[in-house]
Formats: C-alpha cells, sequence, structure tokens
C-alpha cells in the first residue's frame, strides 16, 4: 500500500474529495451570501435554512409526491426561491435604511421559525435520500475509487458557480447587478428598477442555495439543522475569502473545503476547527479578507439608541435596592429554580449587553463564555475537588481570557463582520468541547458538586444556594450599572457612535473596546460558572450556537442598551422555555418570531419603550408650556 | 411637442432637515439653463429632487405640464429625463463600454455608441478599460456619453467641470454647445462661473434652498459683481 | 531644521492616490505656529484629502508629515491627539447618543485622569464639572446641557463639537469646512468662536465660504487639482489671475 506522509494514498485521496465536495457547497452558498450581501447590505442568516428547504423540499417531492430527482433539481429551487420573494416584499424591505445588523437579526429569527417548523414536523433526526438511479455507482480511476453522485456534485457545483460568475460579470443583467450594488440611487435614476432588482436577487441567491440543497441531499442526512451548521462555516468562509468578489467567493470555498480535507487525513482531530484557525490567520494579516471586502457602507440610524438621558445616580441606586428586594423575596411566591436559572441568565444577558448594548458589538458568540467557563467550573470542583468559589472564580478567568483572545481578532472589523467572526470561534470552541477529553462529549459533566462556599456555607441546602445565586447576581449587575455609568461607560458609548470622532479626542479605541468585550466575557463567564455549580451539569447546550441565539433574543426582547431590559428579557424567556416546554419544537419557532417582531415593531425592546413611552408624556407638557410662553411674551411684545 | 421643465414652489429634505425652501424656476425647451450658487445652497439637491433621489420633496416639479412629482425615481427616468451626477458617478465594476451602455434606452432617437465615440474619441481606445481607470476629463467624457445613449431630452449636469484642467474643461463646453444646436434642453449646475457664462441663456442664482435672482444671458458680465457676493468669491 | 523655522505642522512631498487618481500630489505645506491658516480651493482640489492626511484619518501613499520637526507620518488619530493636535469633522460630529452636557465631559476625562477610570462616577469631579459649565457657558450652550446631542439642531451640533474640540485645550486645531450647512447667523457666531479659539493657538481650516477666509485667516492655500497652486494672504492671493482662473475658469490658466 502507497502512503503519502505516512498517511494511506486512498485515505488521502478520499479525504481530498470528500473536501473538495463539502468546497462545493462551501462555495455555492457564500456565492449566494456574497451576491445577496452586495445588492442589499444583509447577511442572510436564513441561508443555511433555506438551503435545508431545498433538502427538505427534495425529500418531500419523492416520498410524498413520487416526484424524484431531476425535478427536484428545478422544482425545489423554484418554490425556495419564491419564498425568498414573499420574504424580501413583506419583510426585508423595511429594513434597507436601518443598521444592517437588523437584518441579520431579522433573517436569524426566520431561520429559527423554519428550523422550529421542519423539527416539529420532522423530528430531528436526519432521513436519507437515495441517489438517483442514473448517478449509482462509480469508477476506479486506478488510484481510487470515485462514486458517480459525488463526480456529478463536483461538476455541477463547479458549473453553477461559474455559471453565476458568468451571468454577474460578463452580462448585462450583471451589469445592473454590480452597478447597483455600487451605487442603486444613480441606477435608479437612469430607469432601471432597483427595488425589484432587489427582490429577484433576493429570491435568486435564495434559489441557489436550495438547489445546493437538493445536491446534499443524497450525499448528507437530510435534517431540519444541516443548514444551520453548515452556515456557520460558511461564515468563517466569508470572512476568509471576504464578500468583495464573486470569483474570491468561490475559489475561498473550494480552498478551504480542500484544507479540511487534508487535515482529516493527515490531522484529524483538527478537522474540526482548522476552518476557524485560517480565519484567525487571516484576520490577523489580511482583516479585510483574502479577496478584500466591499467595504462596510455607512451604518444606518441606530434606531434601537434612546433619545432620552440616563436617570440620576440616586434613582439608579433607588431602581437597585427595589429589584434586589423583589428577588429576595421572590421565593415566597415563585419557584426558587425557576429564579435562580432567571437570574443566572439575567447576568449573562446584562453581560452581553455591556457589549452589545453599550459598544455596539453585537456578537453572536457569546455562548463561548458561558459554557466554557461551566466546564472549567464543573472540571475544578469534581475532578480536582477544589471548593466552589475557586471553581467559579477558574471559571470566570477562562472566559476572561478566551473573551480577551476572541476580542483581539474579533475587533478588527466591526458590524456584521464582527457578529460573524464571534460566532464563528463560538462554533470552534463548541467542537473542542465536542472532543476535548475533560468535557465528557456528548453527555457532559454531570454530577458537579456544589461543595461548601468559603468551607462554611453549604451550598446543597436550597436556601444557601439561593442566597449564594442572588449574591453574583447582584454583585455581577451592580459591577455592570457601575461600569456603565462610569467614565469607562462614557467613552464606551460615544465609540459606538462615533468610533473616528472618539479617536480624534484620543481615545483609543480598539482598546476600550477589547476591555469591554474581555469584562462581558468575565461576568458571562461567571455567570457559566453559577450555571454549573447550581445545575450540576455542564453541557454542550451551553457552548451550542442556539444559546448565544438566546441571549440575543433575552436583551432584544427586553431592551438593548438599557439596563434593566436584559433582566427583563432573560425572565420572560426563561419563563417560556419553562411553561411552553410541552410545545416542544415550538418554542424555537416562538423565539424566531420574537427576533422578527421585535426587529420589525419594537426596536428599541419591551423596557426601551417603556422608558420612551414614558419621556414622552412627560415631555409633551412641557412642549405645551413652552408654547405658551412664547405666545405670552409675543402678545406683551 | 418640445420638451420644458416647470419647478415650483419645491422643497425637500435629507432626513429631517430641510434643504429646499421653494425653489421656482423653468427650462425651455432647447435652453440651456443654469444653476449658480455657493457650496450648499441646495444646487445639487434641487437636480436630486427633481429626480426623486431624496428622502422627501413637495412641491410641483412639470415636464411638459405634467405633473410628475409623484413618480418614482426610475420612472422620471424613462419619462425622458437624464442624470449626469456629481463627481460623475462612473461605476469601479464596469468596464468603459458597460458604463456607456448601463442606462436603459427610454426613447427613440438616442445617439448610437459611434456617434458618442464621435464626439468623444479619447474614449475609443479605453472602452475595456476599468471605468474608474480613465483620468477625471475621460470620466466625465463617459458620464455624458452614457446619458446621451438613452435619447433623454432633457439632461440635467451636475459640476461636468470639476476639478478638470483647463483644456479639459473647453472641451466640455464645446460639447454642451453642441448639444445645444443639436436641441438639448440642458439644465446645468456650476461652481464654474466663468464656464457657466459663455454657455447659458439664463441663470439662475440659489441661495439657502431659494432662487433669489434670475439673469438673463446676455446681462451676465454687467452683473458679475453682485454676483460675485452671492458666490462668495 | 535648516531655515531655523519648526511649524506646528509640515507636510514633504505628500501624496494620496485612489485608484490611480491623485487626490493630493506631492504637497508641501507648511502651518507656521499660531497662525490662523485656510485651505480653499474648488470642488475635488483635494482640500478634504490633504485635510484627512493631515489628521490621520487617511495613510498617505507618500510622502512625510512632521508635527513640531518630529515626524509623525506613521502616528494614529488618538496619538497626534495626544500631541494636541486635534480635527474637527466636515460632517458634525458629536455622539449623538450622549446629552450636551456629557459630549463635553467626555473630551475633559483624559487630563483629568479619568479615561480609564471604570466604576467612578463623573459627578463626584467637581474639576470635570466646572469646567464643562464653564464650557457650555462659554459657547451658550448651558440651556441645552441635558438635551441629546442628536437632537440639536444642526448650527447648535456644529457649536457643541467645536465646544468638544476646544475642551481638550488643543495647541493645534484642525477644522474641516466648519460653516458647511450652516445658516447666516450661525455663520457669524462661529467665525466668533473661531477667532477666539485662534488667539493662542495654532488653527487649520479648510472652508468654501470666502468671507469667513478672508475674515480669519492670515495665511491662505490654494489648490487646484491636488497640488498648491499659490500661499498668501486674502490680498495676494486673491488678486492672482491663476487663482481667479481656477475658481471661475474665465482666463486661461
Amino acid at each position: 500500500m502507497t502512503t503519502i506522509l505516512g498517511v494511506p494514498s486512498a485515505v488521502l485521496y478520499g479525504q481530498l474529495l470528500l473536501g473538495l465536495i463539502n468546497g462545493a457547497f462551501y462555495a455555492m452558498l457564500s456565492l449566494g451570501l456574497a451576491v445577496i450581501f452586495g445588492m442589499m447590505n444583509i447577511v442572510n442568516f436564513a441561508h443555511g435554512a433555506q438551503y435545508m428547504m431545498g433538502a427538505m423540499g427534495a425529500w418531500f417531492l419523492l416520498n410524498y409526491l413520487g416526484i424524484g430527482y431531476w425535478w427536484a433539481l428545478i422544482l425545489a429551487p423554484l418554490a425556495v426561491g419564491a419564498i425568498g420573494i414573499v420574504i424580501e416584499m413583506l419583510l426585508l424591505r423595511r429594513l434597507y435604511k436601518l443598521d444592517h445588523l437588523y437584518g441579520m437579526l431579522l433573517t436569524f429569527g426566520l431561520a429559527l421559525m423554519v428550523q422550529g417548523m421542519f423539527s416539529d414536523w420532522f423530528g430531528s433526526s436526519g432521513q436519507p435520500y437515495s441517489i438517483p438511479q442514473a448517478l449509482m455507482g462509480g469508477n476506479h480511476l486506478g488510484f481510487m475509487f470515485l462514486p458517480n453522485y459525488r463526480a456529478w456534485v463536483i461538476a455541477a457545483s463547479v458549473v453553477i458557480c461559474l455559471g453565476t460568475w458568468y451571468v454577474v460579470e460578463r452580462t448585462k443583467l450583471g451589469a445592473y447587478l454590480r452597478a447597483a450594488t455600487e451605487n442603486p440611487m444613480l441606477v435608479q435614476a437612469f430607469g432601471i428598477r432597483v427595488p425589484r432588482m432587489i427582490t429577484l436577487t433576493y429570491g435568486a441567491g435564495v434559489a441557489l442555495a436550495a438547489l445546493a440543497g437538493v445536491l446534499a441531499a443524497p450525499i448528507y442526512q437530510v435534517s431540519p439543522l444541516m443548514g444551520a451548521d453548515l452556515l456557520i462555516v460558511v461564515f468563517a468562509v466569508v470572512v476568509i475569502g471576504g464578500m468583495g468578489s464573486i470569483m474570491g467567493s468561490i475559489l475561498t470555498g473550494f480552498l478551504v473545503g480542500i484544507i479540511e480535507g487534508l487535515t482529516k487525513a493527515f490531522y484529524p482531530e483538527a478537522s474540526t476547527t482548522v476552518v476557524f484557525v485560517v480565519m484567525a490567520v487571516v484576520l490577523l494579516i489580511r482583516p479585510a479578507g483574502l479577496f478584500g471586502s466591499k467595504p462596510e457602507a455607512a451604518q444606518g440610524q441606530p434606531q434601537s439608541s434612546l433619545s432620552v438621558p440616563a436617570p440620576s445616580a440616586r434613582t439608579q441606586n433607588l431602581i437597585f435596592l427595589t429589584v434586589a428586594a423583589c428577588l429576595a423575596a421572590a421565593p415566597i411566591v415563585v419557584y426558587p429554580g425557576f429564579m435562580m436559572k432567571a437570574m443566572i441568565f439575567a447576568l449573562f444577558a446584562c453581560a452581553f449587553n455591556l457589549v452589545a448594548g453599550y459598544g455596539r458589538l453585537v456578537s453572536f458568540g457569546h455562548a463561548m463564555f458561558l459554557g466554557s467557563a461551566g466546564y472549567v467550573c464543573g472540571h475544578v470542583a469534581k475532578t480536582w475537588g477544589l471548593p466552589p468559589e475557586l471553581a467559579i472564580l477558574a471559571g470566570t478567568a477562562t472566559a476572561a481570557m478566551l473573551g480577551f483572545v476572541s476580542g483581539w481578532l474579533a475587533i478588527r472589523r466591526s458590524g456584521i463582520y464582527f457578529a460573524m467572526v464571534t460566532l464563528a470561534f463560538a462554533q470552534m470552541v463548541y467542537f473542542v468541547a465536542l472532543q476535548a477529553p475533560f468535557t465528557g462529549g456528548e453527555d457532559g459533566l454531570q454530577a458537579i458538586p456544589r461543595g461548601m462556599l468559603f468551607g462554611l456555607i453549604d451550598l446543597s441546602r436550597p436556601a444557601n444556594l439561593y442566597t449564594f445565586v442572588l449574591a453574583i447576581f447582584l454583585g455581577g449587575f451592580f459591577l455592570i450599572m457601575r461600569l456603565v455609568g462610569s467614565p469607562f461607560g462614557r467613552v464606551l458609548k460615544a465609540i459606538s457612535d462615533h468610533d473616528a470622532r472618539a479617536q480624534s479626542l484620543g481615545f483609543d479605541t480598539s482598546r476600550y473596546k477589547l476591555v469591554a468585550f474581555t469584562l462581558s466575557a468575565a461576568l458571562a463567564g461567571l455567570a457559566g460558572s453559577t450555571k454549573a455549580i447550581v445545575s450540576q451539569i455542564a453541557s454542550l447546550t451551553d457552548v451550542h450556537w442556539s444559546m448565544s441565539g438566546e441571549v440575543l433574543l433575552m436583551t432584544f426582547l427586553g431592551g438593548v442598551g438599557t439596563l434593566y431590559g436584559p433582566l427583563v428579557g432573560a425572565f420572560i424567556v426563561v419563563a417560556m422555555q419553562n411553561y411552553l416546554a410541552a410545545f416542544g419544537q415550538w418554542v424555537t419557532v416562538i423565539h424566531g418570531l420574537i427576533f422578527v417582531v421585535c426587529v420589525l415593531a419594537f426596536r428599541r425592546g419591551i423596557v426601551g419603550e417603556l422608558i420612551e413611552f414614558w419621556h414622552r408624556r412627560r415631555r409633551a407638557p412641557a412642549a405645551t408650556q413652552t408654547v405658551l410662553r412664547k405666545v405670552a411674551v409675543a402678545t406683551k411684545e | 411637442m418640445p420638451e420644458t421643465l416647470t419647478v415650483g414652489n419645491l422643497e425637500a429634505w435629507y432626513g429631517e432637515s430641510k434643504v429646499l425652501h421653494g425653489m421656482d424656476f423653468s427650462v425651455r425647451a432647447g435652453e440651456v439653463v443654469t444653476l449658480l450658487g455657493r457650496n450648499g445652497a441646495g444646487k445639487t439637491t434641487t437636480l436630486k429632487a427633481i429626480m426623486g433621489l431624496l428622502d422627501k420633496r413637495s412641491g410641483s416639479i412639470a415636464l411638459n405640464g405634467r405633473e410628475i412629482i409623484g413618480a418614482a425615481p426610475y420612472d422620471i427616468a424613462r419619462k425622458g429625463i437624464a442624470f449626469c451626477p456629481e463627481e460623475r458617478g462612473i461605476f469601479a465594476s464596469l468596464s468603459v463600454r458597460e458604463n456607456l451602455l448601463l442606462p436603459p434606452k427610454v426613447a427613440a432617437g438616442g445617439m448610437t455608441v459611434a456617434q458618442i465615440l464621435e464626439l468623444f474619441p479619447n474614449l475609443k481606445e479605453r472602452l475595456d478599460s476599468q471605468g474608474t481607470k480613465l483620468s477625471g476629463g475621460e470620466q466625465q467624457m463617459l458620464a455624458l456619453g452614457r446619458i446621451l445613449h438613452t435619447g433623454a431630452r432633457i439632461l440635467l449636469l451636475d459640476e461636468p467641470t470639476e476639478g478638470l484642467a483647463p483644456v479639459i474643461i473647453r472641451q466640455i463646453g464645446r460639447t454642451i454647445t453642441e448639444l445645444k444646436t443639436l436641441g438639448f434642453t440642458i439644465l446645468l449646475v456650476e461652481q464654474n462661473v466663468g464656464f457657466a457664462a459663455g454657455l447659458a441663456d439664463r441663470h439662475y442664482i440659489v441661495e439657502l434652498g431659494r432662487i433669489v435672482e434670475e439673469i438673463p444671458g446676455a446681462a451676465f458680465e454687467g452683473r458679475l459683481g453682485s454676483l460675485k457676493s452671492y458666490l462668495g468669491l | 531644521m535648516t531655515d531655523g523655522a519648526v511649524y506646528a505642522l509640515e507636510t514633504r512631498g505628500l501624496s494620496r492616490e485612489f485608484g490611480g487618481f491623485f487626490a493630493v500630489n506631492s504637497v508641501n505645506f507648511r502651518l507656521a505656529r499660531n497662525s490662523m491658516h485656510a485651505v480653499i480651493g474648488p470642488n475635488g482640489a483635494g482640500k478634504t484629502t490633504l485635510f484627512n492626511l493631515l489628521t490621520k484619518y487617511l495613510p498617505p501613499s507618500a510622502g512625510t508629515i512632521l508635527h513640531d520637526g518630529h515626524d509623525v507620518t506613521r502616528l494614529s488619530m488618538p496619538a497626534m491627539a495626544k500631541r494636541s493636535v486635534v480635527r474637527s469633522f466636515q460632517i458634525s460630529a458629536v455622539f449623538a447618543g450622549l446629552t450636551v452636557r456629557e459630549n463635553i465631559e467626555l473630551a475633559l476625562l483624559p487630563e483629568h485622569g479619568l479615561a480609564w477610570n471604570l466604576l467612578g462616577r463623573i459627578s463626584r469631579h467637581r474639576g470635570v464639572l466646572d469646567r464643562a459649565d464653564a464650557l457650555l457657558g462659554r459657547f451658550g450652550l448651558s440651556e441645552y446641557a441635558e438635551t441629546m446631542a442628536g437632537s440639536l439642531s444642526y448650527g447648535r451640533k456644529r457649536v457643541l463639537e467645536l465646544a468638544t474640540t476646544l475642551a481638550l485645550e488643543p495647541k493645534v486645531l484642525l477644522l474641516d469646512e466648519p460653516m458647511a450647512g450652516l445658516g447666516h447667523e450661525d455663520i457669524g457666531r462661529v467665525t466668533q468662536l473661531i477667532r477666539e479659539a485662534g488667539r493662542d493657538r495654532t488653527v487649520l481650516l479648510v472652508e468654501h465660504n470666502m468671507n469667513v477666509v478672508a475674515e480669519l485667516a492670515d495665511t491662505i492655500t490654494v489648490m487646484v487639482r491636488g497640488e498648491v497652486l499659490a500661499e498668501g494672504s486674502y490680498a495676494e492671493v486673491s488678486s492672482r489671475a491663476d487663482v481667479m482662473a481656477a475658481y471661475t475658469g474665465q482666463a486661461h490658466a
């Protein structure tokens, strides 16, 4: 048997082929993302769900209508593309003048809804989709066996990619598209119906994702979550390549697939994480990506920010004491287990809000801090047998370090790129947690001892535990409150308003962002460590991307950039999980729906809208008085 | 029927801030009319408002007596008004040829590519270069040629001389004169008073979003003093 | 220095290219200490690019920038601010989510050693509060102290931006079209404020409004097509035929 650098050549070629296949899907998906982003400035988070809908569509057509692969290749993309057109006309169209993050949040919500619905109908386990008759079997190439279907997928994807490239770069339609990407206003002024073009572009991009889904159906298992995990890798691909050029997306997609394949052959342990390592290296060396990027257009109006000054320090302290008293008394009427869970998530959300709300750095990867801190805390408490205070300290410190390193890389990009980078790093941490020896893999760490706090207080007694959680929450919350109200918090807010201006006043803005991100990570880690002690479990759920989505949901629902918004949001979301658990997957659908409604209708969140409402009511009479005074002065003259 | 553009009490906003406070003027068929004024007076905004490119506008814009203020930007272009923006608006990701052919035909009788290349011979050898690799003067010619192709008879030109060398400016001037003889109706925004003086039938002075004075082309030299004070020269 | 003079800012062979086009082409520019210096020129002449290069908002393609005789070509914008060179922005740059008072207080943090204070409260620092009060009064913003900066009128935003910039007591003040978009009354006010600010510091302004330039500037640099065409007092510059030609396109340059 021949070997190449110690790897049997058959294995190497096999992995290269697999890498090429994966690369084909990365290329097709990142291509669609790039076209959509170019036209609409929206990172289509629903892209993975739409890819899944393509595969599911093919499966449904076959199993319910008896329509086979070749027709599915046409019908599924058409149907999903049509749905995309409806989404654009009804929803996305309202967001073009807003900050790009809203587009990302809305499509994220849509993805959750679609995935939730399909999971409910379909179950979350995968279903096989058989290879069409004509493409069964394969050929011996002499050095390896090449299955016909795989050869077809590679050929088809190359044709699709080059076809898209040709249309965009070489046709009249493509010229309209490129021109509208640069300057949609001017293209309108030439008599071209740009809004309709945008609608069709979104439809086409989405159809492309669905087409990739149909191609994927016979290779991967058809399941509701097949797109979500793939999409995160595709985001890393997009950060590596930059969304600047069509050919760049195609090349990067295949390149990343091949790198993955080679890693699988030579060092299989790293195969799931290598993409993210490449991304980190690219961020260090060429932050704009290998093929440059469309520079992020000026951000739209940050509609979420409040037009109301913060209350005085005394009022703030008063509110804080009232909330503290309520939380202390709550176990009398509310189940303490619920309260503890809610407080832990509230601390997590408040930590997230420190960067997302006050620094306007919306991270899509905060679960990595919650989860990794939980694992470290659990490990220290269980395997090393150290007391809870040291275990929590260790977990928090780990999260802080992770925050420092990932933040140091991520703050090189802002806005939507920042969101994608953090999401990708979190996925890397997820894969590490899945494989590392001390995390317990799929089972997680169980039976973590609660232990004796400072060797004195027995945390296995419910009252002690509750007091402990309450103290940690209040401590963390108070710290955040002080941070936000401090000179540091002021600078942070200023940076999020106008980075360049803050720099011109002498503030080294990237250092502020890094410190804020590290602090936020540490506090999220504090929440995660406490969670591990309280629930006595550290599991993959806490490092999964859906946890990052949940903390986003809590914060946006409650009111991003408000002190108490995340607290309110966390209580609502945790309550929903507890009381709607019977509805199964529909909870995910509801989460998605809340995102969509929040983005479309109340971007300030519950607390934000309440504050606005209250101030409008107070301001209205004042305005009337001013008018009256003016009238009085006028009549006197 | 000859083309006329009549603007009445035109108001326009950028977001919340109002920039046009009731513009009143008209351009008659075959005329070259300039809008003069200092930076920020509202000249460019007026052109954009006519094209429907602003957040909000009100008043009246009549094309041959028909109200078009409610029309969408792409619709306004299709009614025969072509816009050549400030800083030329050449697309970097398009070749010169693609730039030239980008605006769709809105009416019969537009110039052919051959005619445009005859008007601007410099572009001939550069057809396959990237649009923004051209010199400033060539870009301006491309921007002008691009709208001549469409068949539109009313041209809105925003500072076609900006940042160009005198020899190129003279060439652009000759082109505009030629377009006038071909019967185009032209509304020109300029800061370059000397350039405008030699071309236009009438001038409007714009200040703080209003027309403050109308000067017939013939009276231009005599009014240069008051003009300079308006323009802050 | 060979000629013995050290300039507040000096450029040597400074260029900036945008895709083959030189917006600023090998410019040697000197900003004398304690002068009130204006850069003028027709649209597209490269004034704003030069300004952005001087303030480190853009990196140059070639050439050097000196501040007090030291090479600062590679320094960042915050580093320039620490050297007391501070700029304003053309599109009035206030922190919309902060109140007027908070905007001004922000600029006062570094000199009071509060720039990295993570847990304190600004309201405990009398020094900051008093300075902020004084600045609010001096710039006629007292009655708007608690207004969110984002909801101020355009003119007041410019005044606030100037107040915030001057709160740093910069030795060199760089103003990017301070009059852009202002109405008549505001122009008078802001001119007055700039004149006062220029009494004890170096000021460089890019400005279109010639009345303002004539009134304020002791030295004027005229730029055309990325290069310096002329330099001198208003009288000198405005009497030159080539300058008028560049502006009006009448004569043949």
